[in-house]
C-alpha cells in the first residue's frame, strides 16, 4: 500500500531548487517552486540522467546533460528531446518536512 | 596526493570488520590483499547513471546494499541425496564430465576430477583449499593481472568480502575431452554471495567449464556476485560458460576477465535467463601474437527483468582476433541493455575484432538499448560492429503458420531459431539442450 514517507526537510530545498533523495529504493528530485514542493521520478526519459543534476527554470525542470524540460508539478514533458513524461509523485509538508506518497 | 574518503556501500553488513573476520585464518598476504580491496571500496563511488557503462542500470532502484547481510548457513554435507531436488536435476542433465564441483549457499561441498586427469596434474578444488595447497599459484593469480581490487566498485567489494571460490588449473599438454561442470545452489533470501573463480590452463593444454547458477525464486533480494579470472596460456585453447538460472529476486553480478597469450584460443559463452538483474562485464585481453577470443551472449527476458552486459575486446597484439555476438529475446516489461567496445592497442596490427548484437521484441513493453563502439589506435585493422532491434522475423513467422502452426507456437520456433544460433557456435555437450528447454519454458507463458 502506498503511504507517505518523510524524505527531506524543507529547508533542505530552497526555492528556486531541486533536491535528489532516496527513499524505498526510488530516486526522486524535489522542487520547490516559489515555496510549493513537489516530487518527480528522478530519471529524464530521454537518456534517464538524473534530474537532480539539472535546474529548476520558473515551473520546469531542466535536465543539464540533453536540455530535456518537465514540468515540475505534472511531470509532463515541456521541451524536446524528451517525447514522455516522467512520474510525478503525490507530495505532503507537515511540520517542516516533506512527505511523498510511495 | 590527497585520499579522498567516500564509503559509499559501506554497511552493518559489509564493513571492515567483515572483512577481517572472512579472512581471519587466511595466510598474511591474503588478508593484505583483502585490506587493500576494501580500501579501494571504501574510497570507490558507487556507480551511477552519469557514467556511461551504468547508465542504463540505476543501482539506487536496483540495489538495496543496506539491506543485505552476509550468509551464515552451515556448510552442506558432501552428500548427493541430501542437496536440493532442482540442483540434482541439474547436474543429472549434464552429461559425463572431465570434473564436478558443487556449490550450496556459498560454499564448495564437492568437487571430483576424473583419476587420470589427476594423475597428470588436473587440479579442481574449493578456492580455500587451494590457497593451501597451492599457494604460489594462488597468490600470483588471484586479484592480481585479471580482475584486481581496481576494476571497479563490485570488483573490490568481492576482491575484499570473497567467501569460497574455484580453482582450476590445467597443467602443461593435458587435454580435459569432457567439460569441468560447476553447478552452485542457493537458497537464503536477502544475503549477498562472493565467490571468485580462477581457471588457469597452462600452455598447450585444452579445457571446457561450464558454470551453472540456480535458486528458487528469493523472498528478499540477494545478491550474488562473482569475479572470474581465466588465464590461457601459449597455445592453449579455453571455453568458459556461465549459465544464469536464478529465481526472482536475484541480482547477478558478475565481473569476468579472461587473458589469452600467444595463439591461444578462448572463448566464453554468458547465458542469462533468470534473476530479477543481471549485470555482467566482460572484458576480453588479447595478450599474445595469434590468440583469438569468441564472445557469445544470449538472453531471454520476461516480466520485469533487467539484463545489463558491458563488455570490452581489447587487443594488444598483433595477428590477434576477437568476434562477439550477442543475441536476447525480451518479452512483458523486460529489458536489456549491452554496451561494447572494441579497443585496438597501438601495435595490434592486423587486428580482426568484430560485434554484433541483435535483440528481438516479443512485447511492446520491452526494450533492448545497444551501444557498439570502436577505439584504434593501430592502422593495418579489419573492425566492425553492428547492434539491430527487431520484432520477430514475419516472414519466418509466415511461412510456419502457412504450414499449419498458430501465431503462438511459429512465434516461439522462430525465438529459438533466432537464439539457437548462438549456442550452435559453442557446441558443448548438455549445455545447448539445457539452455534449449529452460527457453522453451519460458516460451510457454509468451502469447
Amino acid at each position: 500500500m502506498p503511504e507517505f514517507t518523510r524524505v527531506a526537510s524543507v529547508s533542505a530545498v530552497p526555492a528556486g531548487t531541486l533536491k535528489g533523495v532516496m527513499a524505498k529504493m526510488q530516486p526522486l528530485v524535489l522542487a520547490n517552486v516559489d515555496g510549493d514542493i513537489y516530487a518527480l521520478d528522478d530519471q529524464c526519459s530521454h537518456q534517464e540522467f538524473p534530474l537532480a543534476d539539472g535546474e529548476l527554470d520558473g515551473g520546469e525542470v531542466v535536465c543539464i546533460y540533453h536540455g530535456a524540460r518537465f514540468d515540475a508539478c505534472s511531470g509532463k514533458n515541456k521541451g524536446l528531446p524528451a517525447v514522455r513524461p516522467v512520474r510525478a509523485f503525490p507530495v505532503q509538508v507537515r511540520d517542516g518536512d516533506i512527505y511523498v506518497e510511495l | 596526493m590527497t585520499t579522498t574518503t567516500v564509503n559509499e556501500g559501506v554497511t552493518d553488513a559489509f564493513n571492515a570488520a567483515a572483512v577481517e573476520q572472512v579472512g581471519a585464518t587466511e595466510p598474511r598476504w591474503l588478508r593484505e590483499r583483502r585490506a587493500h580491496a576494501w580500501a579501494v571500496y571504501e574510497r570507490t563511488p558507487m556507480p551511477t547513471t552519469r557514467s556511461e557503462e551504468w547508465r542504463y542500470t540505476d543501482l539506487r532502484r536496483k540495489l538495496d546494499l543496506d539491506a543485505l547481510r552476509l550468509s551464515v548457513a552451515p556448510a552442506a554435507h558432501d552428500d548427493f541425496t541430501s542437496w536440493p531436488l532442482r540442483l540434482r536435476e541439474a547436474m543429472a542433465q549434464d552429461r559425463e564430465a572431465s570434473g564436478h564441483l558443487v556449490i550450496i549457499d556459498g560454499r564448495v561441498v564437492h568437487a571430483d576430477v576424473a583419476a587420470k586427469l589427476a594423475d597428470k596434474g588436473v587440479v579442481l578444488m574449493s578456492l580455500h583449499e587451494a590457497v593451501e595447497k597451492h599457494e604460489e599459484l594462488v597468490k600470483e593469480y588471484l586479484a592480481t593481472q585479471a580482475v584486481p581490487a581496481e576494476e571497479g566498485k563490485f570488483a573490490a567489494l568481492n576482491a575484499a568480502l570473497w567467501n569460497d571460490g574455484i580453482f582450476l588449473h590445467v597443467p602443461r599438454g593435458v587435454h580435459l575431452d569432457l567439460p569441468v561442470r560447476v553447478t552452485r545452489w542457493y537458497s537464503e533470501s536477502g544475503v549477498a554471495y562472493f565467490s571468485r573463480t580462477l581457471l588457469v590452463a597452462e600452455t598447450a593444454s585444452q579445457v571446457s567449464f561450464v558454470d551453472e547458477v540456480l535458486s528458487e525464486d528469493f523472498t528478499a533480494q540477494t545478491l550474488t556476485s562473482s569475479a572470474v579470472e581465466v588465464f590461457a596460456l601459449d597455445g592453449s585453447k579455453v571455453q568458459y560458460v556461465a549459465v544464469q538460472r536464478l529465481g526472482r529476486g536475484g541480482f547477478y553480478q558478475s565481473v569476468q576477465r579472461t587473458l589469452a597469450q600467444r595463439d591461444a584460443t578462448l572463448d566464453t559463452l554468458n547465458v542469462a535467463l533468470g534473476g530479477t538483474t543481471t549485470r555482467v562485464d566482460l572484458n576480453a585481453r588479447l595478450l599474445g601474437p595469434g590468440s583469438n577470443s569468441d564472445m557469445l551472449g544470449l538472453y531471454f527476458g520476461d516480466e520485469d527483468q533487467h539484463f545489463d552486459f558491458n563488455t570490452s575486446q581489447d587487443h594488444v597484439a598483433p595477428n590477434a582476433g576477437s568476434d562477439l555476438l550477442y543475441k536476447g529475446a525480451l518479452d512483458g516489461h523486460s529489458r536489456a541493455a549491452f554496451r561494447g567496445i572494441i579497443r585496438v592497442h597501438k601495435g595490434a596490427q592486423r587486428t580482426d575484432a568484430y560485434q554484433k548484437i541483435r535483440n528481438i521484441l516479443l512485447s511492446p513493453h520491452a526494450r533492448a538499448d545497444s551501444l557498439p563502439n570502436l577505439e584504434i589506435e593501430a592502422d593495418d585493422v579489419k573492425c566492425s560492429h553492428g547492434a539491430t532491434v527487431g520484432e520477430l522475423d514475419a516472414e519466418a513467422k509466415f511461412y510456419l503458420m502457412s504450414r499449419g502452426m498458430n501465431r503462438t507456437q511459429a512465434e516461439r520456433l522462430v525465438v529459438l531459431g533466432f537464439l539457437g544460433e548462438v549456442l550452435s557456435r559453442l557446441p558443448l555437450g548438455g549445455v545447448s539442450e539445457k539452455v534449449t528447454r529452460v527457453i522453451q519454458e519460458k516460451l510457454k507463458h509468451h502469447g
